[in-house]
């Protein structure tokens, strides 16, 4: 990219490029010099704020909160790869009908919150779903759509070939989507469903708001009974991009791990990166 | 259908805080992540580091907690917007909405500059530009149109990610539509079927628009 704007710098190049760093690291300093200074006359940086937090069954209690939020992300992740996988299949089927109800049915998963889809369970169920189910549906109900729109990409982007031959030696077109299709799919797609968990993992943040208990609700008790819900969401916010970065790192290490093998998959697959498949990294 | 027909009002002025909440992010966040996505490319390494800290930390923040830190958070940090308690939570709403949102923008614009041909920025400092002119003259521009498609990925996820503001005190859809739920609760299905199809609306409308942007200005692949 540096290439494209700018040539190696000269002597005057590097002496202005040293004046644009020097204001640079002022300007950032600045900036997290008025944050702390913010914080510090609102008297959030005081020790009996800070001080709950080393306490050990407040750890624990944190520790508890993040494995609720978990579990949300982890069960609508397997359950949006089953379903996800389903609507792949079905939407490449050869009959027409499946196709066009399918289609239909993913765009539309597409379009509406998945704060609404939640919204959808506790509503029309009237309470009897529990929110956490209501919170893990409405995850899978979105996310399995654009998975099922990844593994799709996947599957288009396997060469022809494969296909050809697969039939050539008299597999059924099940056993042809089953054994040969989406194996290779879900190998190439491995960079891009991983980095859909993240998605995932961020919006089981709005289970919060049809009030499930997990690490947003536990940092407002928290705060409402210790007063330091500035230090509460700061902890919060700490764990979920610790967490997120993790699962993102894993993703680039998988993604440098299978690039060698399938590089033409990737190529193909390149312009449907997860942020454009559904918008949905978002 | 009864109850939507009758609550025309509520259904509307819902409908109406979601497009204000749009709007306005709309246009933040394309500011703020163009800037950031100057920063991004900048000749100097502070301020590469600056711009990429900001969208990693954003980018893995859950929206949901940017604007639980927006709306809770900034008034014990005593910042205030406005008189009115209204303005007030809509102004927190924009802003973590903007915050958010630019992260992705940002990422959208710079790999926007990376499709630009390395000879346009070789020509532009061939006849003496230097680095903000390139960038703003001649870099952008086309980085911009060659965009058009994951950016309006980009504001139809903001579309629904107005929805979250509804938890935060701002009056949108969501928040007509749990008024209208405990007023009428045997049209529980009729009203989420309503506000379903308006979310399917706004989404379809930015969709639409964007595809028509795409073909005035897109770069055909």
């Amino acid at each position: 990219m540096s290439s494209v704007l700018y040539d190696a710098p000269g002597p005057r190049a590097r002496l202005r490029n040293r004046v644009y760093t020097a204001l640079g690291i002022l300007l950032v300093l600045v900036v997290l010099g008025a944050v702390v200074w913010r914080l510090d006359f609102a008297g959030q940086l005081a020790r009996s704020k800070w001080d709950p937090f080393i306490y050990q069954d407040i750890q624990t209690a944190l520790l508890r909160a993040w494995w609720a939020t978990v579990r949300v992300a982890l069960v609508a992740v397997a359950l949006s790869l089953a379903l996800g996988t389903v609507l792949a299949v079905l939407r490449l089927s050869t009959v027409r009908a499946l196709r066009w109800i399918t289609t239909g049915l993913v765009e539309f998963l597409r379009a509406p919150p998945v704060l609404l889809m939640m919204f959808w369970f506790l509503y029309a169920s009237r309470g009897a779903i529990p929110v956490f189910w209501c919170a893990v549906l409405g995850l899978t109900l979105y996310n399995g759509a654009i998975i099922s729109e990844i593994l799709r990409a996947g599957v288009l982007a396997v060469p022809k070939g494969q296909r050809e031959a697969a039939f050539a030696l008299g597999l059924t077109s099940g056993q042809v989507m089953r054994m040969v299709l989406l194996p290779q799919a879900v190998r190439s797609m491995l960079p891009s469903i991983v980095a859909q968990v993240v998605v995932v993992l961020k919006d089981s943040a709005l289970a919060y708001i049809i009030g499930y208990t997990e690490l947003l609700r536990w940092g407002t008790n928290l705060g409402t009974e210790f007063f330091n819900l500035v230090p509460a969401s700061i902890v919060i916010a700490v764990v979920y991009i610790g967490t997120n970065m993790v699962i993102a790192g894993l993703a680039k290490l998988l993604e440098r791990r299978l690039s060698t093998t399938a590089p033409r998959a990737r190529a193909a697959a390149a312009p449907r990166t997860p942020a454009q498949v559904g918008g949905g990294a978002l | 259908m009864q109850v939507l027909l009758d609550n025309l009002g509520t259904f509307g002025r819902g409908a109406w805080g979601t497009v204000v909440l749009f709007a306005w992010s709309a246009v933040g966040s394309l500011v703020l992540g163009t800037l950031l996505a100057c920063l991004r490319v900048a000749p100097s390494a502070a301020m590469r580091a600056a711009g990429t800290a900001y969208v990693n930390l954003v980018r893995n923040t859950p929206l949901t907690l940017v604007m639980f830190f927006s709306v809770l958070a900034l008034p014990q940090l005593q910042i205030r917007f406005g008189d009115s308690l209204n303005t007030q939570f809509r102004v927190f709403a924009v802003l973590a909405l903007v915050a958010y949102t630019s992260c992705f923008v940002c990422e959208a614009i710079r790999s926007g500059i990376n499709t630009v041909p390395v000879g346009q920025a070789e020509a532009a400092r061939a006849i003496g530009l230097p680095f903000g002119q390139v960038l703003t003259l001649v870099v952008l521009p086309q980085a911009f149109r060659a965009v058009v498609p994951p950016m309006g990925n980009i504001f139809i996820a903001l579309v629904k990610n107005t929805s979250v503001a509804s938890a935060f005190s701002n009056y949108e859809l969501i928040s007509a539509m749990r008024n209208l739920i405990e007023q009428n609760g045997n049209a529980v299905i009729s009203i989420l079927v309503g506000i379903t199809a308006a979310y399917v609306l706004l989404v379809a409308v930015v969709a639409l628009a964007f595809n028509r942007l795409e073909r005035a200005v897109g770069v055909p692949a």
